[in-house]
């Protein structure tokens, strides 16, 4: 049992053996056919259903390059706008703050 | 099966597809029972491998034989399946896996059973290159191509699985 060879035999003869001793409950031709109509029906389906979901995410990615394409400089401005107030904003605060310390 | 069958099965024989499939049913979960040693489990990743082959058979290059590649996909599925079952496993379930096995391998005369015991007791990454090399008598290279491993990899699993396997059942003799 020590050797290759002889571990090797030793493995063949147990699967050969439990080949044997196995039995298994085979279904029907007729099983096997529906499991493949109903399974291919189903893989369809979903193909359908991803490729939908594909173009309905493609549209939206569209749709949202179109809109920011025709608005791109109010946003742009808007940003801008947005960051001055809050500059001010800022400096106001501090410099309010500092004449509060000084006085 | 001809690569004539092949090709109608691909392109929709379903009648085709369905005989190919019960011919090879027995082997798969004869393969997928001597794995695991757990008789549900075989049904069920046969049933698995079925459905995955019929979403797949489109994929199915003929480089290989038609039932090498359904054990590809049932090593595969085992593989996941027990991944998820890890995560969730509790003691009393392992123990009555265990137990399960035992009672499958029991029935067999002693020198089998030992085998099959000292088989059961290896690391799936260990247990399954050696059932398909030893068992089936897949080449490296098959083996590496189903269980998606390097030949090298594969050689060194076999080589220490069949170590592991020799001093479980030289324990056993002594």
């Amino acid at each position: 049992m020590k050797d290759d060879k002889n571990i090797d035999s030793l493995l063949r003869r147990t699967a050969h053996q439990m080949d044997k001793e196995i039995e298994v409950e085979e279904p029907s031709l007729a099983y096997f056919t529906d499991l493949v109509q109903k399974e291919t029906e189903a893989w369809y389906k979903r193909l359908w259903i991803e490729l939908a979901l594909l173009w309905l995410t493609a549209a939206v990615c569209f749709s949202v390059l179109a809109v920011s394409v025709v608005y791109a400089p109010l946003v742009f401005i808007g940003i801008q706008l947005l960051s001055v107030i809050v500059l001010f904003g800022y400096f106001f605060k501090e410099s309010s703050r500092t004449v509060a310390w000084r006085s | 099966m001809d690569s004539n069958d092949i090709q109608l099965a691909k392109h929709g024989d379903q009648q085709l597809l369905a005989k190919r499939l019960k011919e090879n049913y027995s082997f798969l979960v004869k393969y997928v029972w001597k794995m695991s040693g757990d008789e549900q489990l075989a049904y069920d990743v046969t049933q698995e491998t079925l459905v995955k082959a019929i979403q797949k058979i489109s994929q199915y290059k003929g480089k290989s034989s038609f039932s090498s590649w359904l054990i590809q996909i049932a090593t595969h599925t085992y593989l996941d399946i027990k991944r998820k079952q890890k995560r969730a496993l509790t003691y009393e379930q392992s123990e009555a896996a265990r137990l399960k096995r035992e009672e499958m391998t029991g029935s067999m005369p002693a020198e089998w059973y030992d085998v099959q015991q000292a088989l059961l007791q290896l690391d799936d990454q260990y247990r399954i290159p050696i059932v398909l090399k030893h068992y089936y008598g897949y080449d490296y290279e098959e083996i590496a191509q189903m269980t998606k491993a390097k030949t090298g990899t594969v050689k060194s699993r076999v080589h220490y699985g069949l170590k592991q396997l020799r001093k479980e059942l030289g324990d056993h003799e002594g």
